[in-house]
């Protein structure tokens, strides 16, 4: 009965219905625009996209030559938690650095150092030259033959001793000294090479068969989604949670037979079904959209609904719970900033596995209709990361439930202990 | 008469700073200190030194801008200051004015601060600008929350609104895209001043007839 009243009384409130609306933005916008129907590869095309190898052959020079590029000009960039950094190290820190490049060129610190600051510099790769201009692509220079050699001032080479073992291990200390998240914490990313007709079938029997198409397709739907998911809760708990406050009936409410734990939660899963209702409905009509496109084809019918629910729902449950938990201490809406930060921060960080990956992320990104075997890899990851955070969205509620618990008894006042630091501490009667 | 009107809206100032707005501008400041440690802001070119001030720093728009109406959203404090001989507008105006301010004042310091670590750009260009989307953004939090009477609504609908920049980017929002300085280009910073002081101008005529009709 509770249950059913706290439910009308969600998708009844104004903050409600602009989360419904948020959704259908979303869906429509990002969604609908980006998906377009999934067919075969067809043979004879100019480009199929990239793939990432660990190709040592690959991988070494490419990176080998950005480090020092960005040796020379001191300025390493990184992306630390998702946002760009451009990185100057001290003397000490640079005095490493040039360590590391020597032992991995062979060339002695002081010529490197005598070396830094011209520009254009290119590598010596085994008998020719191997130079990675601005766009990214990799030409070959033949010595004697080619007019790179003349044009290019500065050139270093790979020490040919140099194990590929030895050289992630350098490659993770020059990451370190740099701060973490620079361009060497992830040495797959300098392995890109272009895909194949015969990859892009791969890629395209995965999804046919693994997948089932909708697979695929949920967990662009499930990406776009839970972007807003992961926030928005947080406003329509918020709402509820002052309205009590704003309509004064606080106290009333304290004076209830009801315990607090069986109030707390009623009203917390109350809420979050309300919250989850539009999901389940838009998984439904997207599941019907898609059946109708991909009519004869083989499609898992219930992927749009099991994503919804071991993907979005988390993040609806963590987000109300945190909205939950901080206006039920404090009286105020703060929980918006605490999630809104927490959020800001997650989503960036999401952008390092932005096409599949996964890792502790609040927000789980997939934003690429395929990549199927990166998500079956990854498949445990993402089990514990969603585990983890509906483990969490419970325990604050619980907490919650403990604080309420104080606070039906008059043992705690938050807002009244930070009006009274903040707001009367020099105010005297003038009675 | 100057003079009492003057003393008068300098103490509701004075007042409105201590009891209302102290909490918002620990908040702001917050946000403030957590940019350097999101973003680097030490040696970064034109471009690149847009993108704290616009992905973060003009989030002080909706942290100080939005909450004006909050003291007044309690009925029976709002019913209490309705039947003052001092004008509610003029209240909302002297709290627009003292949050304007502060926003201005809190860029430029920020914008300075990434200078003097060796960032490279128009400092009161870019100081205007991101103030100009700043006001934006706090602008339709003012709205929402004034015609909904619910402070979580402006809340809401202003960080929707940011979001869905970082989603869609400019495709759906034409003049009113908020990063438009991260893509060398600031003529939209004009649109979103004007956008905003409509709005705001709006708010208040609605606030005004609602009174009324009270």
């Amino acid at each position: 009965m509770m249950f059913l009243k706290e439910f009308k009384k969600t998708i009844m409130s104004l903050t409600y219905l602009i989360f419904v609306g948020i959704l259908l933005l979303m869906y429509v916008t990002q969604y609908e625009t980006s998906v377009a129907k999934i067919e075969a590869p067809q043979k004879g095309l100019q480009s199929y996209g990239v793939k990432y190898e660990e190709n040592k052959e690959i991988i070494i020079p490419n990176a080998v030559e950005s480090l020092y590029g960005e040796f020379s000009a001191n300025s390493y960039i990184a992306y630390p938690i998702g946002f760009y950094k451009n990185v100057k190290l001290g003397d000490k820190k640079q005095g490493e650095m040039v360590a590391i490049l020597s032992e991995m060129t062979g060339i002695s610190k002081d010529d490197l150092m005598a070396d830094a600051g011209t520009d254009g510099a290119g590598i010596t790769f085994g008998e020719g030259d191997m130079v990675t201009n601005e766009s990214g692509e990799i030409t070959f220079t033949v010595p004697g033959e080619g007019e790179g050699k003349e044009v290019l001032p500065s050139r270093i080479s790979i020490d040919q001793k140099l194990t590929y073992e030895r050289f992630r291990e350098l490659m993770k200390d020059a990451d370190k000294l740099i701060g973490g998240g620079s361009k060497y914490s992830n040495l797959t990313d300098f392995g890109s090479v272009p895909m194949t007709y015969e990859d892009a079938l791969v890629e395209y029997k995965a999804i046919v068969e693994k997948d089932k198409i909708t697979g695929a397709l949920a967990r662009v739907f499930s990406d776009y989604l839970g972007i807003v998911l992961s926030i928005f809760p947080v406003f329509v708990a918020v709402a509820l949670g002052l309205k009590d406050r704003r309509a004064k009936i606080q106290e009333l409410l304290y004076t209830r037979r009801i315990s607090s734990f069986r109030f707390m939660f009623t009203r917390y899963f109350a809420m979050v079904a309300a919250l989850f209702l539009p999901v389940l409905l838009m998984a439904l009509y997207v599941t019907v959209q898609t059946a109708n496109q991909y009519r004869g084809v083989d499609i898992d019918l219930f992927a749009f609904i099991k994503y919804s629910c071991g993907s979005l729902l988390p993040s609806i449950m963590v987000s109300a719970a945190v909205g939950v938990c901080l206006t039920v201490l404090t009286d105020t809406p703060i929980a918006i900033a605490a999630q809104g930060i927490w959020w800001f921060i997650g989503i960036n960080m999401g952008l390092q596995h932005i096409d599949g990956g996964y890792g502790s992320d609040l927000v789980i990104r997939h934003n690429k209709v395929g990549n199927t075997d990166v998500y079956l890899d990854n498949f445990n990851t993402l089990v514990i990361n969603r585990i983890s955070y509906t483990l969490l969205a419970i325990a604050l509620v619980a907490l919650s439930v403990w604080i309420y618990e104080l606070k039906r008894r008059g043992k705690l006042d938050v807002l009244g202990s930070i009006k009274k630091i903040f707001i009367h501490r020099k105010v005297e009667s003038k009675a | 008469m100057f003079s009492v009107v003057l003393r008068k809206y300098s103490f509701i100032a004075k007042s409105n700073l201590k009891h209302n707005f102290l909490i918002h501008i620990l908040t702001a400041l917050l946000l403030l200190c957590l940019t350097p440690l999101l973003f680097g802001i030490g040696n970064l070119d034109a471009a690149a030194s847009a993108v704290p001030l616009e992905m973060i720093v003009v989030l002080l728009g909706i942290v100080l801008l939005t909450p004006i109406f909050m003291p007044e959203q309690q009925k029976d404090i709002r019913e209490l200051i309705e039947t003052k001989c001092t004008s509610q507008s003029g209240i909302y105006l002297i709290r627009m004015i003292t949050s304007v301010t502060t926003i201005f004042i809190m860029i430029l310091c920020f914008a300075l601060f990434m200078s003097l670590n060796g960032s490279n750009f128009p400092v009161l260009k870019y100081t205007i600008g991101t103030f100009f989307g700043a006001f934006f953004l706090g602008a339709v939090g003012v709205f929402f929350s004034g015609i909904s009477d619910n402070i979580a609504v402006g809340y809401m609908v202003s960080l929707f609104y940011y979001v869905f920049n970082m989603a869609a980017g400019s495709k759906y929002l034409g003049k009113l895209f908020l990063f438009s300085m991260s893509k060398g280009s600031f003529e939209e910073k004009y649109w979103l001043m004007g956008t905003a002081i409509l709005l705001v101008v709006v708010t208040l005529l609605i606030q005004t007839v609602i009174r009324r009709v009270r």
